[in-house]
Order: structure tokens, then sequence, then C-alpha cells
């Protein structure tokens, strides 16, 4: 059974667009799942209704069996032990006059640890992210970039959670510093069997970090499915744009005023509709839904056939 | 790509940056030298507190009040660091343009679009009638992409989007057709699709206006998709330079070496990348001899000297030990781990 069942979330914060619209994540024991968006794509306000910060208008959440949104307040407490965020700005979310060892603590305190236990834990969770036990009594201001991060993530595993959701966790990092990190995760993750909800802008590394991707466009998941398949073979025009855009990518000169414009509002079609180079009538009158896509994976794209076919022959004229 | 062949119009020769903290001075730009050539774009690339930006910052008279500057910046055969504030000012917005990284914080968010692209022209150009000054305007609204420049004239900086914002600094910038535009991660507050379009447009004016491009960037991606040359700083000093392809395809520098490698992918098995040990240096504490020393994979003892920056091939300069024009021919790159 999946460790991680949201389905169809949805929320308005105001009433003329959702941010989120009819979003399902699926998490499995041990796996990373990648959200990748650009700003303003839902997938930060998706993270904080599967953390409990953002209470869903409507869907429903399923954690390690419970029902996330029926719980009361000590069960899902109880949860938020399983359940740990990694945020994305670590400086301002550690407390400035807590040393390292006094933010773990306070996790494990809130979690019931007992004294002895959480002195232990603590000087554990550090060596599991590669810092001396010394780091305990620094504060984040005598920390480097990729320390507080290391830091942040201790904080978050000392409760032995199930699920960590990582927010642009390696985002405000050197390049250097980055590759650091993502090894650091993985090799938790084969220790632990924890799983990641690693949600980024950075579609290089949500597909080296990820087994499953979700690609999201103004509140709606549009492309979704194993990560090999999906960026082997994108099949919705929006994930082919992100993947071009990658500057260094060796794509061909797209021709001028492509995509050019931004992010309009659509009137019940589809979302991508006035940016799509594909788009037609039934685009732009109803919401398509999901199409199987040749790799296995799925878009939501009443085009994909002939973005399918526009990608092939790129990557034809790519090799030649 | 431009051939290469244009003629320099802004160099920077030793430049070095100090700048006071409460202990003492630091120095932050060791002796940089760069080339800017008309109708290239230099990129300039380095992780956060190389001093990438200080540098930019300081060939345009930009670095801040209290640094003391050393070394040349030579524009068009004037050296600008000797200029009265008041002559540097007639040559900045004129002749060199400025990008900045948050077009947000860059234009002024009571004043319309409009008048902020007039007040350059008219500051540079008098006299220019108040007429002629919007039409310019306007033109140069539909330079950068916008189908209705009236409207974006008349719209405040806050009713844009960061994409249409960087657009708009941008009309600022070439304004007067300037010899050179300085761009300071003009990408890095965007989204990853509106990157490109800005990228595209500043390849395009490059190409119309024939303007020479300094770009400061920490994105590899963003220097090899537009670099015509390519220097890669660290902790203050520039580690390797040469023709961008040539450099980023096949890098000398164990530092620059490192760092591509370390670039996540689908093919690098997971938890297997080749990450950078430790962090790049402070500059209070910088490491005698190489600074990228202690990272290093190869360091040997010669390391504890510094290195310079010298010539391997005819183009390209590396500052190592290990990489010297004997261990460099033309077709075979210096692979000393491999």
């Amino acid at each position: 059974m999946a460790l991680l069942e949201a389905r169809a979330l949805s929320k308005w914060f105001t009433a003329e667009q959702p941010a989120v619209d009819d979003v399902s994540i699926t998490v499995r024991s041990g796996q990373t799942v990648g959200l990748v968006g650009e700003s303003g794509s839902g997938k930060t306000t998706t993270a904080r209704m599967i953390l409990g910060l953002v209470r869903p208008d409507s869907g429903a959440i399923q954690f390690d069996g419970i029902d996330l949104l029926a719980a009361g307040g000590t069960e899902q407490r109880a949860v938020r032990a399983r359940l740990q965020f990694v945020p994305q700005q670590p400086r301002s979310s550690l407390n400035p006059r807590l040393t390292a060892g006094a933010s773990i603590e306070f996790n494990l305190r809130a979690h019931g640890w007992t004294r002895t236990d959480r002195r232990a834990r603590v000087v554990e969770a550090l060596d599991a992210v590669g810092l001396a036990p010394a780091f305990r009594s620094r504060y984040p201001s005598e920390l480097s970039g990729g320390q507080i991060q290391r830091v942040a993530i201790a904080r978050a595993l000392a409760t032995e959670p199930r699920l960590v959701v990582c927010d642009e966790a390696v985002s405000a990092l050197d390049k250097s510093v980055q590759a650091q990190i993502l090894n650091l995760l993985v090799n938790l993750q084969a220790d632990l069997g924890v799983s990641f909800l690693f949600i980024s802008h950075d579609l290089g590394v949500v597909e080296h970090i990820s087994d499953e991707i979700a690609v999201m466009y103004r509140g709606h998941v549009v492309e979704q499915g194993s990560t090999s398949s999906v960026i082997r073979s994108p099949a919705h025009p929006y994930t082919q744009l992100l993947m071009d855009s990658i500057p260094g990518s060796r794509r061909p000169k797209r021709s001028p005023g492509r995509y050019f414009g931004a992010a309009q509002e659509t009137d019940g079609g589809c979302v991508f509709a006035p940016r799509c180079p594909l788009a037609d009538d039934r685009c732009l009158d109803s919401q398509p839904g999901w199409f199987a896509a040749p790799g296995g994976h799925h878009a939501r794209c009443y085009r994909i056939d002939a973005a399918i076919a526009i990608a092939q022959s790129r990557d034809g004229e790519l090799r030649d | 790509m431009a051939d290469g062949t244009g003629r320099t119009v802004l160099s920077a020769g030793a430049l070095a940056v100090t700048v006071p903290v409460r202990s003492g001075w630091l120095d932050i730009v060791r002796g940089v030298d760069l080339e800017l050539r008309t109708g290239e774009t230099q990129v300039l690339v380095g992780e956060s507190g190389s001093g990438k930006s200080m540098t930019a910052r300081a060939m345009l008279g930009l670095a801040p009040p209290a640094a003391r500057l050393r070394g040349t910046v030579v524009f068009d055969g004037v050296a600008l660091l000797d200029l009265a504030p008041a002559a540097l000012r007639q040559i900045r917005g004129r002749d060199i343009g400025w990008i900045p990284q948050d077009p947000s914080t860059a234009l002024d968010p009571l004043r319309r679009i409009g008048p902020q692209i007039r007040e350059v022209i008219r500051a540079h150009e008098r006299p220019v009638s108040r007429q002629a000054a919007r039409s310019r305007a306007r033109e140069l609204l539909e330079m950068v992409g916008f189908d209705s420049p009236g409207l974006i004239a008349r719209a405040f900086p806050h009713e844009l989007s960061g994409g249409m914002l960087q657009r708009a600094a941008i009309a600022v910038a070439i304004a007067c057709r300037p010899k050179v535009v300085i761009a300071d991660e003009p990408t890095t507050a965007l989204d990853v699709t509106l990157q490109t379009q800005i990228l595209d447009l500043l390849a395009d004016l490059r190409r119309e206006i024939g303007m020479a491009v300094l770009l400061v960037t920490h994105d590899i991606g963003v220097a090899r998709e537009v670099g015509d040359r390519v220097s890669v700083m660290y902790a203050g000093e520039v580690v390797e330079s040469g023709p961008a392809r040539m450099v980023l395809d096949e890098p000398r520098h164990p530092y620059l070496r490192a760092l591509l490698a370390s670039e996540p992918d689908m093919v690098t098995p997971r938890g297997g990348l080749r990450a950078l040990p430790g962090q790049p240096p402070e500059f209070d504490a910088l490491p005698a001899g190489c600074t990228f020393s202690p990272r290093c994979e190869h360091v040997h003892d010669r390391c504890r000297h510094a290195p310079v920056l010298v010539p391997v091939l005819s183009d390209r300069a590396v500052a190592c030990h290990l990489v010297t024009p004997a261990s460099c021919s033309a077709d075979e790159p210096a692979r000393r781990e491999a």
C-alpha cells in the first residue's frame, strides 16, 4: 500500500483562480517523488496541504493508513513525527537564538522524547548528516549554507519519519555544495528507507533524485509518471518547453516568438492553452483528462499525439 | 555566436577590490583581467562569494564607496578608475548599460515605465525633445518584445510580471545604444521558461546594436548557452578563461572540472554525484598558496605557492600548477586523473 496517497486536492485562495486544482500524488515507501514546476504552479501549496499547514478545499489525504483530514489534533500530532519537512530557506526556519542541537531537540520534545533520549538522538541525527557532535552547540550564524541545510535535514530525520517533504531543499546552495546534499539524501534513503516528496523548480535536480515525477503548471499536474519515461519522452507541450528551457541544453533554436507571453486566465479550457503552440478549439473549451504516453506515463493534453510527433522529429534532427 | 574578430571596447587589467571590514581589509577581487570585444558575450561565472559581481560593479564604478580599487579599467581608451564621478556618469548609462539582477528593485516603483526610459535618454542626449524621447521609448519597448509599447510605457512597475519587468529594465539599459552592456545575473530571479526568452533577447540585441555584453552568472548552463568567451572565478581570482565552448567542454582547472562533474543528471547513478568536498573559502581565511588546494583531489607540494593564470593554448589560460602549456596540446586535453 502507498505510504502517502493524496487524492484530487484543490485549494482556492481567491475566487478567480485555484492555487491547486485536482492534484493527486502517491508516494510509496522508500521512494522519491519529484514535484517540478515554476513559481506559482502550486507545488508549495500542494506540499503545505500534505503537511497539514493548509487545509484543502476538497480532496483526501491518506498517510500511513490514517485519514489526515479527518484526524483529530492528538492523532495529527502523532502523525507529524512520521511526516517531516525540510524548508526552502533553512536560515530563516532555524531559530537564530537556538543552537543547532537545541533546534533538533525542540522537534524531539514536541514529539514526546525524554531528555536522555533526546540528547543521544541529537548526536545520532547530526552524525547521520555528516556533522561532528561539536556542531550541537553552534548557532545558525556560525554555519555555512550547506551546514545549515544539513542541520535542517537532521532536525527532520530526528523523529524517525517515514516521509520527508523537501521544498526547494537544495535550490539556495552553490552547485559545488548542492551535489553533497543530494548524495546525502540518497544515502539516507538507502540506510533508513525514508521516502521523499522532493519539490524543486530545477528539472535537472528532480530528474536525478526522483523515481517518479509530477510536472505542475498553474495549479494542475500536467504530466506524471516514472522519471525515465517522462524525461525520455515528455508528452505535454509544457514539459517539453520546460526541458527546452534548461540553459545549455542542446536544443534546436525555437522559432522566434513561440511561447512568448505570460500565463493568462483561461476560461474552462486547458491551463496551458494560451501559451501552447498546438492549442485548438477543444483545448480552449474544456480541460483535458489524462492520456497515456508511449513510455507508460500520462499527460493531460488533448494534442498529446501531435506533441509527441513533434518531439520525436526534433530528436531526429538533433541526432543528425 | 560572434566570430571573435571584434575590437576590444572595455577591459580590466589586474583589477583588485579591497573592502573594509571590522577587523581590517579584505581582498575580494584579486587581480582580474578581462577583455570585452564588440559583438561578443563575455561570461563571468562563479559561485556566490567568488567576486564575480564585485568585478562587474568595479568596472562600472559601482563598487561600494569605501572600497579601494587597484589596477586598470579602460573603456575606448579612457581609464575609468581615474575619472571624476561626474565624467564617469556621462559614460555609464550612455556608453555602458547596466542590467540589474532584480528589476523590481532597480526600477522606481512610483514612476511609470515610459518616463524612466525617457529620463535616461534625456540625461545623456541633450537636447532631445519630449516628443522624440517619447517615441524612442516606445521603439525601445518594442525592441524588447512588447506588442503594445504604449500600454507598457504607461504602466507602473508593480503592474508588470517579473519577465516583463526585466525586459523593461533591459530597455532602460539599451536606451542610448550603448557599446557595452553589463548584466549581473539578469535571469536568476526569473522562471526557467522566461529565462530563455531574456537570454534570446539579449543575444538578438547584441547582434542588432553590435554591442559587447558582460554577463555575470552562477549558472554554467547559461554560460554555455550564451557565452562566446568565459572566465571562471574562484575566491576572487580568474582560474580559467577562454572560448566558452572549449573551456566548458574541455575544462582544465581542477575546480571547473569538479564543478562540471557534480551537475546532477539522470545518467549518474543516484547517490553517486561527484560532489566537491568542503565549501568555497571565506575571504578572511583564504588558504595559503592555491586557494582551491584544500578541496582539490590533485593537490601536491607545489600548490603551497599560488599559481598564476598562464596561457596554455592560444586564447586559453589556466591558473593551476598541474596545467602547463607542455601538458596541453591542441588535440590532447590534459587529463591527469583519467
